[in-house]
């Protein structure tokens, strides 16, 4: 109940907060439409005695206030929800947008690797796209427990016995939830034959797994397989369904006999001349009704209690780096992300003079004690390039989250010039920091943006971005995509251009290219699916930027993965099981015959 | 008055398809549906009478006069208890018999969809964006992310009980006052009722035309607040551009939607309300005068007042029909459309039905082929000439864009040549029927199916006519090097290749792989001879894509097999390889042979060697400019 008060508590200052003309237009209309139920009725009472007694101008009278009750009834919460809808919508932006700074609004990433903080988010960024609902209960609520409040009183003026009628409205309410419990039970029982008719009727009419089925032959195979699955999951639901019909006729009946009952006692004084036949008509009508108002306030609770949730879910998110905080001392906390984290004391070079070096680096994700990262001792000294290769799980993606200062090494230390990272302002230095990663962000905006995000400052310079585009070997895009800088890209939700695997790719280093003069620029190796020529154009670029970066004393960082890039490499890196286990130029490596000479003749044995 | 009667012959149609639909329930389920919606519309009509019957006999017992008045009111009492409790009782069963209907029609129509997709449609229809589309939105409604078919069905048995009870009440107030009454209520309910649900259709119209920008809202609010682009937006220092940009688009959305909700939801309802007001309080006006002036029972007045009450109640929106009528039988217009336009594409050429057993023998040729997507299209193949000979193996190399994908299409018979022909043994190729030359077939494609069922099935479903036992299944894994991957199954060949089921494993890419190629090998156990292969290692790692080719040899033996890659590592094992540029062959021979020839072929391989090989040299620069434009 406290949950409850705290959650409507918290809704009403949303909702006051983001509009309160709205709310307040919103909240009479429906205590109008909730009035008039128990209006109309006491109307029709009224309405009907004054018929018996023969008087008709009172009756004629009475007949407009009770046509004004019904179609008061009918409409007002249709007019409200036009106001509380545009106010939950309006909210629901707000909230939004506080879910995106706290997603992303950090510079570590150390929550985001927490499935808990993940999903979190993703179930409040869902759930409070229902804030229409939620602000819809708030109100209805109040209005609800007011007309039942009032439609108990006036029946159980006529007759004490009546006030136990909303009562009699439980019995539906409890069978219900057992009902909808059988109806979800017999949903789980059935939910793997329906994923997997799911499955292949999605097989069967995609594009890319239908021209395999069509070759094999597999459509009658596939039709029957859908249908038993089908098929099994229809006799699963259609059981549950029928016991749970069964269970809420049950309770229904029960407030039938209620109902019936109350019926019964008010004739009884009727009979008796205590009670008129026009309030026999109200019982008759208003009753009946008693069983809706119930059941509706019982579901705006539980809407509610939906809402409380959320409104958890999201003050946890808020405390989330407080939580961590008290939590790290197995991992490194995220810099920033606590408000306990130390005032950065130095500052990031402009330049580099001599380079970037790790000493005795250790690293274990939060929550597990299995190291990823173990005495990492490493110098990339400024002005080089530097290949680093290693087996999948061999710690390279972790290293260079460590380097964008995503997270912070549990032991040992990263130093620029010297200066530790943990005392430098996170922001300064990855802002110094240019990348291209594998699975780098394509953004289905425009053109401009998908380049210009890389120096906002500069999203504008027209001309900037055209001479970034042309350096990263995009120009040709530019001319492609219709409505040029300002065209959008990408086909899921705009109708954009549709971009090659190498041009996104081209258009990811242009971005990397915007940012003058960084520190370090981190370039991963392309996916497989390039051609041999896309890929070699793809190398080339790499090289030009690396070049431009060593320029001015940047480091380059190639993730490596099958090896193309390490002849670019001034040295190699060789990562297995979390520590650096080789370390040189290619011949020297070869010469070795350790882990990258048996790697690297795996690769060259093909073209030997 | 042409505009009325168009969108008067679309809404008949409309629910005419609907009405076609119900032929697939059984006789049984749809009968009992039907019998059940109809009760729970008269009973309440039954309730409003018995309950009136009561009233009139109330002052008989009131006075006492008559000996048996008290029983007669509870008589009364007792048929309108019944009449509530049986409505009561019956109300429940409307949605479990809903869902029955809806799981039988939706069983059907998900049976057409796939049909069309793989049968009726002509391979093409999967490469046409328009009826992609169709296909899009008639699945959309399957899984259950709107209306289906089903549900439309089920809406529309639902819609007899309450037009039962419409017109149950409007016979009584007909019966009990007047007529006139009868007609003014009947046309006021009907009004509230049809200008609510043309408005709320209306507004759906409007809510489906701004989809695109709340899609795009969508996306802001994802792109900012999952982790996806987490490390972009840090590094780039985006999130408060990414927040402004949210609010701007998502501000712009609002407006446009609260203008059209304002304009559609708005003041049209202000005109119904005055309607209803107008209406009732005539109606309950009459009734008043009828019984002051004329003397009107108290039967009369009973079932009067009530009924008029039941069908002020007429104009909502109704939870359990509105949505799913409409949006179903959208998505049931989405699939007849998908199907017919699918049929209207044309046709593979026909062609004599020419045996295909023991095909190829010889050789598989392409004779000066060309090929271009819609008449007016770019030449993706031109004057393409080719030979597969039996039982050899084939690389085909090419840059992106250079005509791969399509030259098996054709092969495959998906499509067929636009100019030029293919020829097996030096028969036509079209006079093979199509169903008959796939069984000649193995293909794996680079997104071979993962399917979510057992191991058994995954790989069987490489030739689901045959009637292979459990030594061919294994046989056809262990020729693709599966046989230690069904080994490590907890339940061998029965396991369920999905962790999202009972007992169900996930496999790796290198793993799936071999599963994949064993549907391939279990083709060939059924008779197959000609084996596709393209890029079949995309997904593997370095040492997976090392196993695969170590494997190629033994794999292929003995098949004609024509292989797509863009890892030179692989092509080099083929018996022959050919250089495709422009959709012509440029280069043809062994590995050795085209190295030596220093073209193309050796342009590109040396490109990938020289990372890997001291004495390469660098590529020309010519040749690549070349390539790249």
């Amino acid at each position: 109940m406290t949950h409850l008060a705290r959650t409507m508590r918290w809704l009403f200052g949303l909702a006051w907060r983001t509009d309160r003309g709205r709310f307040l237009k919103a909240a009479t209309l429906i205590s109008l439409g909730h009035l008039a139920v128990p209006l109309g009725a006491l109307a029709l009472r009224a309405f009907t005695d004054d018929l018996l007694d023969h008087r008709l101008a009172p009756a004629l009278l009475l007949a407009g206030v009770i046509a004004a009750a019904l179609v008061a009834e009918l409409m007002m919460g249709h007019f409200a929800h036009l106001h509380y809808f545009e106010l939950g919508e309006q909210a629901e932006g707000e909230v939004t947008s506080e879910l995106m700074a706290l997603a992303n609004g950090t510079p570590g990433i150390e929550h985001l690797d927490s499935s808990e903080f993940a999903d979190t988010v993703e179930l409040v960024r869902e759930e409070v796209q229902r804030m229409r609902a939620y602000v819809e209960a708030l109100l209805q609520i109040v209005a609800l427990v007011v007309q039942l409040a009032i439609t108990t009183a006036v029946l159980g003026s006529l007759e004490p016995w009546l006030l136990l009628l909303p009562l009699a409205a439980l019995p539906p309410v409890l069978t219900g939830r057992s009902a909808q419990r059988r109806i979800d039970r017999s949903r789980t029982a059935a939910a793997e034959q329906n994923r997997r008719a799911r499955h292949l009727l999605h097989t069967a009419t995609t594009a890319r797994s239908a021209k395999e089925a069509r070759l094999f032959g597999t459509e009658s195979a596939l039709v029957r397989l859908h249908d038993r699955s089908w098929e099994q999951a229809t006799g699963r639901l259609w059981r549950g369904q029928l016991s749970a019909a069964a269970f809420r006729a049950l309770g229904q009946l029960a407030f039938a006999a209620a109902c019936c009952g109350a019926v019964y006692l008010v004739i009884r004084q009727a009979v008796r001349g205590r009670l008129t036949i026009g309030d026999v008509v109200l019982v008759i009508t208003l009753a009946v009704q008693v069983n809706g108002q119930v059941a509706a306030a019982l579901s705006t609770l539980s809407t509610l209690q939906a809402a409380g949730h959320t409104v958890q879910r999201l003050l946890g998110l808020r405390a989330w780096p407080a939580r961590q905080a008290g939590t790290a001392t197995a991992g490194g906390a995220a810099p920033g992300a606590g408000p306990a984290a130390a005032a950065p004391a130095g500052s990031v070079p402009l330049r580099l003079s001599r380079g970037i070096r790790l000493e005795g680096v250790g690293f274990s994700y939060p929550g597990t004690d299995r190291p990823v990262l173990r005495g990492v001792d490493l110098d990339l000294p400024a002005g080089s390039t530097v290949a680093l290769v290693g087996e999948n799980g061999a710690g390279k993606s972790t290293l260079v989250k460590l380097l964008c200062g995503f997270y912070q090494p549990t032991s040992g230390r990263i130093l620029v010039d010297g200066v530790d990272l943990r005392d430098a302002p996170p922001q300064e230095w990855q802002a110094r920091v240019s990348t291209l990663f594998q699975d780098f962000a394509r953004f289905e905006l425009t053109l401009r943006e998908n380049v210009g995000v890389g120096d906002l400052a500069r999203i504008d310079a027209d001309e900037i971005l055209v001479a970034a585009l042309e350096q990263a070997g995009a120009g040709p895009v530019l001319p492609r995509v219709p409505g040029g800088l300002d065209g959008p890209l990408g086909r899921g939700y705009v109708d954009g251009a549709e971009l090659s695997g190498g041009q996104w790719q081209s258009l990811g280093l242009a971005r990397s290219a915007l940012r003058d003069e960084p520190l370090l620029l981190i370039l991963d190796e392309p996916a497989a699916a390039l051609d041999a020529a896309a890929e070699h154009r793809v190398f080339e670029r790499y090289a030009g930027s690396a070049e431009q970066v060593g320029r001015h004393g940047g480091v380059t960082l190639f993730v490596s993965h099958r090896f193309s890039t390490v002849r670019m490499a001034d040295r190699i890196v060789v990562l297995d099981g979390g520590t650096v286990a080789e370390c040189g130029d290619h011949v020297e490596l070869v010469a070795r015959g350790g882990l990258y000479a048996d790697l690297f003749a795996l690769q060259a044995r093909s073209y030997s | 008055m042409s505009a009325t009667t168009a969108e008067l012959r679309r809404r008949t149609a409309r629910w005419l398809s609907v009405a076609r639909l119900l032929r697939h329930v059984p006789p049984g389920t749809l009968a009992a549906t039907l019998l059940l919606n109809v009760l729970l519309g008269i009973l309440p009509v039954g309730f409003v009478v018995a309950m009136s019957v009561l009233l009139q006999r109330v002052p008989a017992a009131v006075t006492g006069a008559a000996p048996h008045a008290w029983t007669a009111v509870l008589t009364a009492l007792g048929v309108a208890a019944l009449a509530l409790a049986l409505q009561q009782a019956l109300a429940p069963f409307q949605a479990a018999a809903g869902e029955l209907v809806m799981r039988h029609v939706d069983q059907r129509c998900r049976g057409l969809l796939m049909h069309a997709a793989l049968t009726d449609a002509p391979a093409m229809a999967l490469d046409d964006p328009r009826l992609l589309d169709r296909l899009d939105a008639a699945r959309t409604a399957f899984d259950r992310e709107s209306a289906s078919p089903g549900d439309a069905a089920a809406g529309a048995l639902a819609l007899v009980a309450r037009y039962t009870q419409l017109t149950g009440s409007v016979l009584l107030v007909g019966f009990a006052l007047s007529p006139a009454a009868a007609v003014v209520i009947g046309l006021t309910a009907l009004v509230i009722r049809f200008g609510q649900r043309g408005s709320l259709g209306a507004f759906g119209d409007f809510y489906d035309g701004i989809t695109g920008h709340k899609r795009r809202v969508g996306y802001l609010r994802t792109l900012a607040s999952d982790t996806h682009a987490a490390k972009e937006i840090r590094l780039l220092g985006l999130i408060g551009w990414l927040r402004d940009r949210y609010a701007r688009e998502n501000l712009g959305y609002l407006t446009t939607m609260w203008q059209g909700r304002r304009r559609i939801l708005g003041r049209p309802f202000v005109l119904l309300s005055a309607v209803g007001v107008a209406g009732s309080a005539a109606t309950v006006a009459m009734l008043a005068v009828a019984a002051v002036d004329h003397g009107l029972g108290l039967l009369e007045l009973g079932i009067a007042l009530q009924a008029v009450l039941t069908l002020m109640r007429f104009g909502v929106y109704f939870p359990e029909c509105d949505v799913q009528t409409q949006y179903g039988a959208i998505a049931h217009q989405a699939l007849l459309d998908f199907r017919d336009g699918a049929r209207a594409l044309p046709a593979l050429t026909p062609g004599a039905d020419r045996p295909a057993a023991g095909l190829p023998e010889r050789s598989i040729r392409f004779h000066d082929v060309g090929f271009r997507y819609g008449a007016g299209g770019r030449a993706v193949l031109d004057g393409l000439d080719l030979e597969l000979p039996a039982g050899t193996s084939t690389a085909l190399v090419g840059l992106n864009g250079a005509g791969k994908t399509t030259l098996v299409k054709l092969l495959t018979r998906m499509y067929d040549p636009t100019a030029g022909r293919i020829t097996v043994d030096g028969h036509d190729l079209t006079d093979i029927a199509p169903e008959e030359w796939h069984r000649r077939l193995a293909v794996i494609f680079q997104d071979y199916v993962r399917y979510e069922l057992s191991a058994r099935e995954n790989i069987a479903l490489g030739a689901p006519g045959f009637a292979g036992d459990e030594a061919d299944l294994l046989a056809a894994a262990r020729r693709a090097g599966a046989t230690e991957v069904l080994a490590a199954l907890p339940q061998g060949l029965d396991t369920v290749l999905s962790r999202q089921y009972r007992d169900g494993r996930d496999l790796s890419g290198g793993q799936w792989q071999r599963i994949g190629l064993a549907r391939a090998m279990y083709a060939v156990r059924a008779g197959a001879s000609v084996m596709v292969l393209d890029e079949p290692t995309a997904q593997l790692d370095v040492r997976a894509e090392v196993e695969f080719y170590d494997r190629f040899l033994e794999m292929t033996r003995g098949l004609t097999t024509l292989i797509i890659s863009h890892r030179f590592s692989t092509v080099r094992r083929a018996d022959q390889i050919v250089v495709l540029e422009h959709g012509k062959v440029v280069e043809r021979g062994s590995h050795d042979e085209l190295v030596a020839a220093g073209g193309r072929y050796a342009t590109l391989f040396r490109l990938q060697a020289e990372r890997f090989t001291d004495q390469a040299e660098p590529a020309e620069p010519d040749l690549l400019t070349d390539a790249a434009s």
